[in-house]
C-alpha cells in the first residue's frame, strides 16, 4: 500500500518522512510540504529532513525536495538531508541536489 | 425526460460513478484520484464516501458525491470553528447544529451527452435530499461545499438552494485550471431545514422524477 | 500510418530471459493513482529474481517503471485506450517499455527531451528544470542521468493528417544490470 507520513514533532528541527511518496503532481506535494517550506522560510535556524525511512519517492517528490532546497537558499537557512547510501534514489538523486545550495548537506549512512 | 435517482449501493455502482467523475475531472482539470485513508493532509481529491446516481434507462447520466467526514472544506479551506458559527447566524441555530458535524457535497458531474437539460441543477438538488446527504446519520449534519462563485450562482441558486458563504477558499495549485480571479472559490455552508427547500430535502430516494417537475421555474441553461 | 523514432530506440539482440507484460486502460490510473506504483512494484518484485542484489535492483526497477507509467497515465489522450508495460531481461540489460496513446503536443515535448538526452544533455537539462518554474518532465531526465538509462521512443501516427491526430507512443528504457544492482 502507498502510505506516507511526515512527522514534525518527534525530533527537534527535523521533519521525519516515512513510507512511499508517489503523489501525482508537484502541486500535490506543495500542500504536503507546506509546513516544511514555511519552516525554512520563517526561521534561519538549521533544519533537517530525515529520509532514512522513505522507501521510494517519485520524480514529482524529488522536484518538491529540490524546491525546498531553493526555498532554503533564498532564506539562507542551512538544510540537511539525512538518508541511506544503499538506497539508489537517495544516493543518486537526493545527493545530486548538493550543488544547488552551499548551505545544503546530504548525510548518507 | 424521466430519471431514476438512487444512491450507489453496490461495488459496481460505485465504480461507475468513480469512472464517470474521473473522466470529466481528468479531462477538464488534469486531476487524478486516490483512496481516502486516515488523515493524510495532502491527499488531494480523495474519493467521496457516497455517490448519488441519476440514471436514464439504466445509463448513468450524472452523479454527485458526498464526504461523510474529513471534508475538503475542513481540511483545505482553513475555516475556523468561529467562522462556521458566524455563518450559522443566530444562537438558536448554533444550539441545534454542531459545526463539528459536517458533510460535504462534492464532485458533481453531468456526462457530456446529457448536458444542456438542467441536470446539474437537478442533481445538486437531489443530492440535498435527506435520504442521501443525511444517510446513516443519527442527527442532522450541516452540509458544506466549496466551489467557484459561478457554481453557487448558476447551479445552487436557480435550483432553490440557499447557501451561506463562509470565507474565500485558499489558493492551491491543483485548482489553477478551475478557478480564476473573476470566478474565485469559496467555502459555503447550508443549514438543512433552513436553506434546503422541502421539495429537495424531503425528496424520497430511490425514486423516479422529471427534471421539470422539480425545477419548474427554470428555463434550460 | 507513419513511424518515426526519437532518442536511442535500440533493442538488444540476446534472447530475453523473461518478458512479462501487462496492459490496462489509462483510466484505471486516473481513478486510482496508486495503481501506477502498485504495477511498478509488481513488475520490480517479479523481475528482481533475475538479479543478484535483489533489494537494490527492485528499488531501481520500480523507480523506472513508475516514472514511465506515471507519464503514460498523465499523457494518455484517450483514457480508455490501453497502457501497456512490458519488460525484458536481455543479456546484461533490462528493457522496460511503456506504450500509450497520446496527442501531438506531448509527442513534440517527448521528442525534444529524448533527443536532447541522447546527446548527453541530461545534467544540464536537470539543472535547468530544477531552476525553472515549469515543473514537470524530471522523471525521464533522472532515469538517464542517475541510472544511465538509454531512452528512446517509437511514435506511430494512426490517423494521419486529421486535426486531432493521435499517436501510439512506445517509450523504451534500457538499463544495464550493473546500474540496476548499483555495482
Amino acid at each position: 500500500m502507498m502510505d506516507y507520513q511526515i512527522d514534525l514533532e518527534s525530533v527537534p528541527s527535523t521533519a521525519v518522512l516515512r513510507g512511499v511518496f508517489r503523489l501525482a503532481t508537484p502541486e500535490q506535494y506543495d500542500a504536503l510540504f507546506a509546513p516544511l517550506a514555511d519552516r525554512v522560510k520563517k526561521s534561519q535556524a538549521p533544519f533537517s529532513v530525515d529520509l532514512t525511512d522513505v522507501v521510494l519517492m517519485n520524480s514529482s517528490g524529488l522536484r518538491a525536495l529540490a524546491d525546498l532546497v531553493l526555498a532554503a537558499r533564498r532564506a539562507g537557512t542551512a538544510l540537511t538531508f539525512l538518508g541511506k547510501a544503499n538506497v539508489p534514489w537517495q544516493s543518486k538523486t537526493v545527493a545530486s541536489l548538493k550543488p544547488l545550495y552551499s548551505g545544503l548537506s546530504v548525510k548518507l549512512s | 425526460m424521466r430519471f431514476e435517482v438512487r444512491m450507489a449501493r453496490s461495488r459496481e455502482d460505485v465504480a461507475r460513478c468513480q469512472y464517470a467523475i474521473a473522466e470529466v475531472y481528468n479531462r477538464q482539470y488534469g486531476v487524478v484520484f486516490s483512496e481516502d485513508h486516515h488523515d493524510l493532509e495532502a491527499k488531494i481529491e480523495p474519493w467521496p464516501h457516497r455517490y448519488l446516481m441519476v440514471l436514464h434507462d439504466g445509463d448513468l447520466a450524472s452523479t454527485v458525491g458526498l464526504y461523510l467526514r474529513n471534508t475538503y472544506v475542513e481540511r483545505f479551506g482553513q475555516v475556523e470553528r468561529a467562522e462556521f458559527e458566524h455563518a450559522l447566524g443566530g444562537e438558536k441555530t448554533i444550539e441545534v447544529y454542531d459545526v463539528g458535524r459536517l458533510r460535504e457535497i462534492t464532485k458533481l458531474i453531468v456526462k457530456p451527452e446529457y448536458r444542456g437539460q438542467n441536470l446539474s441543477r437537478f442533481t445538486i438538488g437531489c443530492g440535498h435530499s435527506r435520504y442521501f446527504c443525511q444517510t446513516e446519520a443519527d442527527a442532522p449534519y450541516l452540509i458544506t461545499f466549496c466551489g467557484k462563485r459561478s457554481i453557487a450562482t448558476r447551479i445552487y441558486a436557480p435550483s432553490g438552494l440557499h447557501y451561506r458563504c463562509v470565507k474565500p477558499f485558499p489558493i492551491y495549485k491543483v485548482h489553477e485550471l478551475y478557478r480564476s480571479p473573476e470566478d474565485p472559490m469559496d467555502s459555503y455552508l447550508l443549514v438543512p431545514e433552513v436553506d434546503i427547500p422541502p421539495r429537495w430535502y424531503g425528496l424520497e430516494l430511490p425514486g423516479e422524477y422529471e427534471v421539470a417537475e422539480l425545477l419548474p421555474m427554470e428555463p434550460a441553461s | 500510418m507513419t513511424t518515426r523514432l526519437a532518442g536511442v530506440f535500440e533493442e538488444g539482440t540476446a534472447p530475453p530471459l523473461t518478458s512479462p507484460s501487462i496492459a490496462m486502460p489509462a483510466m484505471d490510473f486516473v481513478v486510482q493513482w496508486n495503481r501506477c506504483g502498485i504495477t511498478a512494484d509488481y513488475l520490480a518484485d517479479y523481475l528482481a529474481y533475475a538479479f543478484e542484489r535483489r533489494d537494490v535492483a527492485r528499488s531501481v526497477i520500480t523507480t523506472a517503471a513508475n516514472e514511465l507509467l506515471e507519464n503514460a497515465a498523465k499523457f494518455s489522450s484517450d483514457k480508455n485506450a490501453p497502457v501497456r508495460i512490458a519488460a525484458r531481461v536481455r543479456g546484461d540489460f533490462l528493457e522496460l517499455e511503456v506504450e500509450n496513446v497520446t496527442d501531438g503536443d506531448h509527442v513534440d515535448t517527448l521528442t525534444t527531451v529524448l533527443d536532447a538526452l541522447s546527446r548527453g544533455e541530461a545534467p544540464t537539462l536537470f539543472a535547468s528544470r530544477i531552476e525553472s518554474t515549469e515543473r514537470g518532465g524530471l522523471g525521464l531526465i533522472i532515469l538517464v542521468r542517475d541510472y544511465a538509462a538509454r531512452l528512446g521512443a517509437r511514435i506511430v501516427s494512426a490517423n494521419g493528417g486529421s486535426l486531432d491526430q493521435t499517436f501510439t507512443v512506445t517509450v523504451r528504457a534500457s538499463i544495464a544490470a550493473d546500474e540496476l544492482e548499483q555495482r
